[in-house]
């Protein structure tokens, strides 16, 4: 009997172990993929379009984030972490737009993000062949697109900025803290990455990249020589869809009729221009801010414009000014001006050229990120002024630019 | 308008094969499972009344979210024992074992936005965006041990042990550990020479012993996340930068105490000194996001820090100072010390941040409060503004705030913690029971008074008071956000954390009701707070968000504990 019983307990054991035991330390990775797994040659365009799909999402939150910053949206919320946007104070110690996802309005950790995702395949693509991926040429451009992209965005948001990258081993090598221009640079090499090898989507995506590069760089003439080589329908778009709350058009999901979110400033409802379309919700949020909602981004699935050919004589105009020849630029911003059924106009001089300019920029490109750089290339100011009182608390202050964030400075060997 | 429900299932049952194949030896296989199947509703149903009205918004549109979450702990269990005596005073026992342990987590979300009308409930009935997650979490161990026990007339104890594991989350760089142990206990009462009466029993013990923590699912491991890409297309985005290096944290620990009775056990003292080192220390830290991963919680890095070393003491005293007749009195003491200091970090690092204001930093507790600290400011009367703002230099001195560097502030655990409870029986039958508690020695930061002071209309006192408050309190106040040491505020607290009253039903009674025994009783829970926490609660919890977690001593307009009332019934049959 005992015999009997030590022969089942062995034997219990032993199916216990070839059953638990086997492989007995490897387990279920059901949400995330190991790297070591993902960065092969087979997966390249999945690769890349990770790359633009934290860029999309990222660029969602930035143009939220620069409309708060500047005169395009109002906070309504109760959400005090936000406010630092709307009142232009932010602290570098402040976390809402150091380390936030997309979705919720972070800029610095998902721009970088993007720019890391690009370079990260950028990486991984130079070192594979031609044979390995066939279509190797054309996923560098798009991804140096879309880095220079990234790379533009953190240098027009942010003071100063960190750009860390990978080395030859593809280790980390944390950058130091360098000024906006630097990034600026990167930026037009990356583009010029772009469009060495890229199609005529991609080319013309990094022109006007390249173009606003420049521009941001105070280089007017090479922003003209991108700028007049795209064509005037070409349109490049930072998609979105219904499908999740990532692929959501952000603006939307910040302002519409089921976000109560943000409202309008005062100087876009009363510029009566189709280009800057919005409604009034008839109540006001419980911070006391009459709500009204943009009608421009109808939908969660409504795409935002990234780059285009209207963007490329908008900036084809500011070249013109900037270069002392501002006559030239007059017929671009009547052509705008046309839209919006305001009457032709003829600038006696360089100053009115260019305030023509900034206010045809601010409605045409409304709610797309572009705004708040463009308050810094033309020297203007956004209402309310500094010093103002704002109805959630707190009095305005006058940052256009987003410091360098603790967490970054904090955790990068670079900084002492 | 608000309804959370939660429903738990959970069953535990193990299976227990023994065999005792001769006299001498034994072994077992233990088969244990432990399930839990969790769902939590949060449902705010569309109020027409209520949309139009701003308190509410698009809130009084409606929300559903379900969340399920399955939890399964498999473990087998294999024990040896083989015992004999060695001489008429020396006995030995010697055991090996092998354990398995499996965990598989699981969490389905989902959640919707805007019913079209009211009574609507699913989430399939929802207008507006949806939102969805799935994960699954799953960790093995295997470990095997060895043990000696070496006993000599059933008064001195000593053993030594060997424990090996291995672990799934272990990084690719390391493998199988081991850890040692060692004890030795001595019943000093049972020896001839004890003379002490009233010390009914005396116990010495000293053990020292390593154990381990095994890192959390896939932390080694560089990884990326499926997300939809441009145009819904596949793609994937940066999650985990992951270790290579990641491996298991080791604890040293000695153990010096000691349990005695008194006066035949009406009164008994349990003391134990522990000081425990622990190198490899697994923390959680935040990078820097320019290396394109999420810095924070889910993403963030974690390291093993070069060691921590925790010490203190816990003390249990326990008497009953009065027993005559049908009423006896007992009362239990209990109290703990933790001295917790950082001893190194990586090499050439002195500090990693952990969070909105949180360093681990070497010499400091982990998890520490570290913020720029004002020492001196004044009050200009005519300006309404705080002045001649000074802070800590990190040198014993001070400077001007806006090159100030981060000082230390606080603990964000308590290093002093203890309860004490008496317990009044009458007849037998009618049982009194009180308990106090209380923690000390740690600092939470108050962010209600933060928004309520610096957001939301700036409403708090201090904005309309200003003299009535200590001008380096105005001075944060003022600061727009830059200066938030006064907002990281002691968070002592003694409470009366329970009074209950237990009465058993005369015998006849529970027979009347078919029982063998009946109760009643009356429970009365958080009852009072002895605190000069400047937030709502010192136990509140604000968690979510970029600042989730913070250890826990994050406060922002969340419920304190609340006052309960609860009256039981208990019938056994």
């Amino acid at each position: 009997m005992r015999h009997t019983a030590m022969v089942v307990l062995v034997g219990l054991v032993a199916a216990a172990g070839c059953d638990l035991f086997n492989n007995a330390l490897e387990v279920q990775s059901t949400s995330t993929i190991p790297a070591a797994g993902l960065e092969v040659p087979g997966n390249a365009g999945l690769l890349v379009n990770g790359a633009i799909g934290d860029f999309e999402c990222a660029a969602g939150a930035y143009a939220v984030m620069s409309g708060l910053i500047t005169d395009e949206l109002i906070d309504a919320t109760q959400t005090a972490d936000r406010y630092p946007y709307e009142l232009r104070t932010m602290l570098s110690s402040d976390r809402r737009y150091a380390v936030n996802d997309c979705v919720a309005l972070g800029v610095y950790t998902p721009l970088q993000t993007a720019r890391f995702s690009a370079a990260n395949v950028l990486s991984l693509l130079n070192g594979w062949t031609v044979a390995q991926v066939p279509a190797r040429d054309s996923l560098i451009a798009t991804a140096s697109a879309y880095e220079g992209y990234s790379l533009v965005l953190l240098g027009e948001g942010f003071c100063t900025m960190v750009v860390s990258g990978l080395d030859a081993n593809r280790q980390i090598v944390y950058g130091g803290e360098i000024s906006r221009d630097s990034v600026f640079k990167l930026a037009v090499v990356a583009f010029s990455d772009a469009i060495a090898g890229g199609n005529a989507d991609i080319v013309n995506m990094a022109r006007v990249g390249r173009a606003r590069a420049y521009l941001d760089l105070g280089q007017p003439a090479l922003a003209r020589a991108d700028a007049q080589l795209v064509p005037a329908a070409y349109l490049k778009v930072v998609s979105a869809s219904g499908i999740n709350s990532r692929r959501n058009n952000r603006v939307w999901q910040e302002n519409s009729a089921t976000s109560d979110n943000t409202s309008l400033d005062a100087v876009y409802r009363a510029m009566a221009d189709p280009r800057v379309p919005f409604a009034d919700k008839g109540k006001n949020s419980v911070t006391g801010i009459h709500l009204y909602r943009q009608l421009k981004d109808t939908s969660a699935g409504t795409s935002i414009r990234l780059a285009s050919g209207d963007e490329a004589r908008l900036i084809n105009a500011e070249a013109y000014i900037r270069m002392g020849t501002f006559g030239a630029a007059d017929s671009i911003i009547n052509s705008f001006r046309a839209r919006g059924g305001q009457g032709a106009i003829t600038s006696p001089d360089s100053a009115t050229a260019s305030d023509s300019l900034f206010d045809q920029r601010r409605r045409e490109l409304f709610l797309e990120g572009q705004h708040l750089f463009d308050l810094v290339r033309f020297g203007k100011t956004p209402g309310p002024a500094a010093g103002t009182p704002y109805a959630g608390g707190g009095v305005y202050g006058s940052q256009l630019c987003l410091p360098l964030p603790d967490v970054e400075k904090q955790n990068n060997p670079n900084f002492p | 308008m608000y309804h959370f429900t939660q429903d738990l299932d959970r069953f535990t049952g193990s299976v227990q094969l023994q065999h005792h194949p001769v006299k001498w030896f034994t072994h077992r296989v233990t088969f244990g499972v432990d399930r839990t199947r969790e769902v939590n509703t949060l449902y705010q149903p569309r109020i027409d009344s209520l949309v139009a009205n701003p308190t509410f918004g698009s809130d009084a549109l409606g929300f559903i979210s379900i969340e399920n979450h399955n939890v399964d702990y498999t473990t087998v269990d294999y024990a040896a024992t083989a015992a004999f005596d060695l001489s008429p005073t020396l006995h030995s026992s010697s055991s090996a074992g092998l354990q398995f342990y499996h965990t598989l987590g699981d969490t389905v979300y989902a959640d919707g936005l805007f019913f079209p009308a009211p009574g609507l409930s699913a989430i399939s009935a929802t207008t507006g965006p949806r939102s969805n997650s799935n994960g699954t979490e799953e960790t093995k161990s295997i470990g095997a041990y060895g043990q000696e026990q070496i006993s000599w007339r059933d008064r001195l104890f000593l053993t030594a042990g060997l424990r090996s594991d291995n672990h799934s989350t272990f990084g690719a760089n390391f493998n199988r550990v081991y850890y040692p142990k060692f004890s030795a206990s001595w019943i000093m009462s049972e020896e001839p020479f004890w003379k002490y009466r009233f010390v009914s029993q005396l116990r010495l013990r000293a053990a020292y012993g390593e154990s381990g923590r095994a890192p959390p699912q896939n932390a080694a491991v560089r990884s990326d996340q499926p997300v939809t890409g441009p145009n819904d297309v596949d793609a994937v985005t940066p999650l985990f930068i992951g270790n290579p290096d990641l491996g298991p944290e080791r604890g040293k620990e000695i153990e010096l105490g000691f349990d005695a009775g008194l006066w035949n056990d009406r009164a008994g003292i349990e003391f134990t000194y522990y000081r425990k080192k622990t190198v490899d220390e697994i923390l959680l830290r935040e990078v820097a996001p320019s290396i394109g991963f999420p810095p924070v919680p889910p993403g963030g890095q974690y390291f093993n820090a070069g060691a921590v070393l925790n010490q203190g003491i816990e003390l249990l005293a326990r008497a009953r100072p009065y027993d005559k007749g049908p009423v006896s009195v007992d009362m239990t003491l209990n109290l703990g010390t933790n001295s917790n200091k950082i001893l190194s970090l990586s090499p050439g690092v002195t500090f990693v941040t952990a969070g909105t204001n949180l360093q681990h930093r070497v010499g400091y507790p982990v998890g520490s409060w570290f913020t720029k600290k004002v020492v001196s400011a004044e009050f200009d009367s005519t300006t309404g503004q705080a002045i001649n703002i000074m802070c800590d230099d990190g040198k014993g001195g001070a400077m001007a705030c806006a090159n100030a560097p981060v000082v230390y502030i606080g603990r964000t655990t308590p290093s002093f913690e203890g309860g004490f409870s008496t317990t009044l029986t009458l007849w037998n039958r009618l049982r009194v029971y009180g308990l106090l508690d209380f923690k000390t020695g740690y600092r939470k930061l108050d962010g209600t008074t933060r928004v309520r002071c610096t957001f939301f209309g700036q409403v708090c006192r201090e904005n309309f008071f200003p003299l009535e408050f200590d001008p380096k309190r105005i001075a944060g106040v003022q600061s727009n956000r830059s200066l938030v040491d006064f907002l990281i505020a002691d968070a002592k607290f003694m409470k009366l954390r329970e009074v209950s009253v237990v009465y058993t039903l005369p015998d006849a009674w529970a027979t009347a009701l078919r029982t063998s025994q009946a109760t009643v009783s009356l429970a009365g829970r958080n009852l009072h707070t002895w605190t000069g926490y400047t937030g709502l609660d010192p136990e509140a919890m604000f968690l979510g968000g970029s600042r989730g977690g913070n250890f826990s001593q994050w406060e922002q307009a969340d419920l304190p504990q609340l006052t309960q009332w609860i009256v039981t019934v208990n019938l056994a049959f």
